[in-house]
């Protein structure tokens, strides 16, 4: 359904992919991980049609994504979201659905819309939607034709934590049952949408595989994020907790904000929990926080550089 | 995608691109300033005295050359503007080939050409109040504005297609626009001016339609050529010098098909019948920039693809099938697209297609050209057309002649005659309403669009 073999991409002398080779089959979901730089738009643009790669070949939803018969079954979520701010939502929607070949353009953008839920943004123009609205627009967009193919270019980028976290619902929602690449730059979301991740590093596969396999491989630790309403020094009583590596206050208003650094494959969360209970304590809050693909990366990069060098 | 498909598509482009050059606050508001200046032009001929058809005349060519300050504006939003706002990664992946986007941004434009030139028809409306134009004149003039807007609008949208910014399109389409209108003064039949001066006077011929619409379909062609080849939709640097190659070989070649049609044209004329070819210098202008610019061209090319080897240490341009990664990594500009022969034929078309439009007005001009300098061709050209009328090369004025300038000279007709309140409503209506239906609907426009 979606497959990429030996793709290079060259802007100029600069290259961007160095030879990508992966595929997914119809229903899967990719994530597609990388730091910026890292190839993931180079990839999903030759995915998408929009550019012609150097060398390789590259089929999505079973043809060449430069026809344009074979783009009509692709549904493309283009970087940084570019919606022309001055059209009304429902025109901009029937105006890509009539693009699409759509028969009813007018009812598929109606049925869009109810599934990404701006069915009351419809008569407002879209410059004038909220980030969360904006981003539903264009992912109402991709599912105009109900393509087989989705092609999402991080489209939670740019959105506060809480409207992000809501939007992965309707995401898992829309990506299931489809061949789904979905670029992005944090770990945590593309956990909880997909199953399977390709990352990248300087145009070059550097893992492929499962997700929860990649993060137990390359990541040696994770931070637990507390709030404590209290004044007194906690910093010994926390490390003293066994497994904690390190501990960093700030002090707050009312309070600090506490950093407690642990092994990657140990959760700490209830000790140190107890250990704030015994001392009298209130946590106002504590999260695991989530594990950004820029953490991997070195363990990552190191390991590829190695295995390119073994002869 | 089917035929129904398809045009429906299309129908939905040029909607879109209609509705957005119509709707432009600031293109209703200079087409306004513009109708001012040609209410002004207009009233004058009347106030002056003048007959009604060199009132018309004068309007339309006001309009035409006002044109060269507004038509950039309309056609300045099609690509730079998609691109500056990252819409036109949106639009070219959308299930619509890219000829299909460039057309449509043409044709969108096009339709305030046609409603510009509608404005000429007011023109006329408010003449018939005191005498009218024939209706056959106020057509061919309105052709006239709609073919040089044609032009203007398919020059647009291939500068637009070439440049990163709004106003860089602006300001190239108005530069090379003033270029095409200016080089017809010294070399006729390039010049759009010339053929739109023939229509608008009544005469549209073979070579002005040839002249229009080859030029559009040729802006055309590289407007989507420069769609497909922008940034990262371009192959690699070894396909480029490629490139370059097939180029130079290309315009040589164009120059030596041009000169041979040429050489052809005036053959068939018996042209020159006793004189040299060298005294007719303007003939072998186009030809010879053709040999120069290929020459030029060719240098260029050889020193780029020298530094390239030298470069990558190589003594000849080798073929991506045995390249390792380790190469890839060092000499990267060595490797280009599989598809190199098609995109080589597409550019080959390309130059072709431009020596093509070059030879036919070129050709055109040639024999025009040596009609001016000798006589004796004109004749030749009655006598071939009409092989029984050898009076007409007797030394006086051939009877055609005499039959069209008689002819122009009843349609231009007597001077205009308006009663006093027709006068002052007619004046009234070229002065101030014309120009104010613009501001209102660039108002309306302004209004709609401000929530």
């Amino acid at each position: 359904m979606l497959e990429a073999a030996n793709l290079i991409k060259f802007y100029g002398a600069r290259q961007a992919l160095a030879g990508v080779s992966f595929s997914a089959e119809p229903g899967e979901a990719v994530a597609v991980l990388g730091m910026e730089g890292s190839g993931k738009t180079s990839l999903m643009r030759i995915f998408s049609g929009f550019l012609a790669p150097t060398h390789g070949t590259v089929r999505a939803g079973g043809g060449d994504p430069r026809r344009a018969a074979t783009r009509r079954g692709i549904g493309y979520f283009v970087s940084g979201n570019p919606l022309p701010l001055q059209s009304r939502t429902g025109d901009y929607l029937r105006f890509r659905a009539g693009l699409k070949g759509v028969p009813s353009p007018a009812s598929a953008a109606a049925e869009a819309a109810a599934l990404c839920g701006i069915e009351g943004a419809l008569g407002a123009r879209i410059g004038k939607l909220a980030p969360e609205e904006k981003a539903r627009a264009g992912l109402a967009e991709c599912v105009l034709a109900d393509p087989p193919v989705l092609l999402l270019d991080d489209p939670l980028s740019g959105l506060p934590p809480e409207e992000g976290k809501r939007l992965r619902g309707l995401l898992g929602e829309i990506m299931t049952g489809r061949a789904v690449l979905f670029a992005c730059g944090s770990l945590e979301d593309a956990d909880a949408l997909c199953r399977r991740a390709v990352i990248l590093d300087q145009g070059r596969v550097v893992a492929d595989g499962g997700i929860a396999a990649i993060r137990d491989r390359n990541i040696e630790e994770r931070v637990i994020a507390l709030e404590i309403a209290s004044r007194e020094p906690v910093r010994e009583a926390l490390r003293s907790v066994p497994g904690v590596r390190g501990v960093s206050v700030t002090r707050l208003a009312e309070g600090l904000a506490v950093r407690v650094t642990t092994p990657a494959g140990l959760d700490l969360r209830q000790k140190l929990t107890r250990v704030c209970g015994d001392r009298g304590w209130v946590v106002c809050s504590m999260r695991l926080e989530p594990v950004r693909v820029e953490d991997m990366f070195p363990k990552i990069a190191a390991r590829a550089t190695q295995t390119r060098r073994m002869p | 995608m089917n035929a129904f498909h398809f045009a429906a598509v299309l129908a939905a482009l040029v909607r879109k691109e209609a509705d957005g050059a119509l709707r432009d606050p600031v293109i209703l508001f200079g087409a306004g300033f513009l109708s001012l200046l040609g209410g002004i032009a207009f009233s004058l001929g009347i106030v002056g005295g003048d007959a009604a058809r060199d009132v018309f005349d004068s309007v339309i060519l006001s309009m035409l050359f006002l044109s060269i300050l507004i038509f950039p504006v309309v056609s300045m939003r099609s690509f730079s503007e998609d691109s500056a706002a990252g819409a036109l990664e949106t639009l070219l992946t959308a299930p619509v080939p890219p000829f299909a986007a460039v057309f449509a941004k043409y044709a969108g434009a096009m339709a305030f050409v046609l409603v510009y030139a509608a404005q000429g028809a007011l023109y006329a409306w408010l003449l018939s109040f005191g005498g009218g134009v024939d209706g056959r004149a106020v057509a061919h003039a309105l052709l006239a504005l709609a073919a040089f807007g044609s032009i203007a609008m398919s020059l647009g949208v291939l500068v637009s297609a070439l440049a990163s910014s709004s106003v860089a399109a602006a300001a190239g389409t108005g530069g090379i626009l003033l270029f095409l209108t200016g080089i017809g003064e010294w070399y006729p039949s390039f010049g759009v001016l010339p053929h739109a001066k023939r229509w608008i006077a009544g005469r549209p011929d073979m070579p002005g339609l040839a002249y229009f619409a080859s030029v559009t379909a040729l802006f055309l062609l590289y407007a989507w050529l420069a769609v497909n080849s922008r940034e990262g939709r371009r192959p690699a640097r070894n396909e480029v010098v490629r490139r370059r190659v097939t180029v130079t070989g290309a315009l040589a070649a164009a120059g030596v098909v041009l000169l041979l049609v040429q050489a052809a044209v005036l053959h068939i004329h018996e042209y020159p019948p006793r004189q040299g070819l060298l005294r007719a210098p303007k003939i072998l202008f186009m030809p010879l920039l053709f040999a120069l610019g290929a020459f030029v061209w060719s240098a260029l090319t050889w020193r780029a693809a020298n530094r390239a080897r030298r470069a990558a240490g190589r003594t000849r341009i080798q073929r991506y099938a045995t390249i390792t990664e380790s190469q890839v990594m060092k000499a990267p500009r060595y490797y280009y697209e599989e598809n190199r022969r098609a995109r080589r034929r597409v550019w080959l078309a390309a130059v072709l297609a431009g020596a093509a439009v070059l030879g036919v007005n070129g050709a055109e001009g040639a024999y025009s050209e040596a009609e001016r300098i000798n006589p004796l061709v004109a004749e030749l050209r009655v006598r071939r057309i009409f092989p029984r009328a050898d009076s007409l090369v007797a030394g006086e004025t051939p009877e055609r002649e005499k039959n069209t300038e008689s002819a122009e000279g009843a349609e231009r007709g007597e001077r205009l005659e308006f009663s006093r309140p027709r006068l002052r409503a007619v004046l009234w209506a070229g002065l101030v309403w014309l120009p104010l239906a613009w501001v209102l609907a660039g108002a309306a426009a302004w209004w709609l669009g401000r929530e």
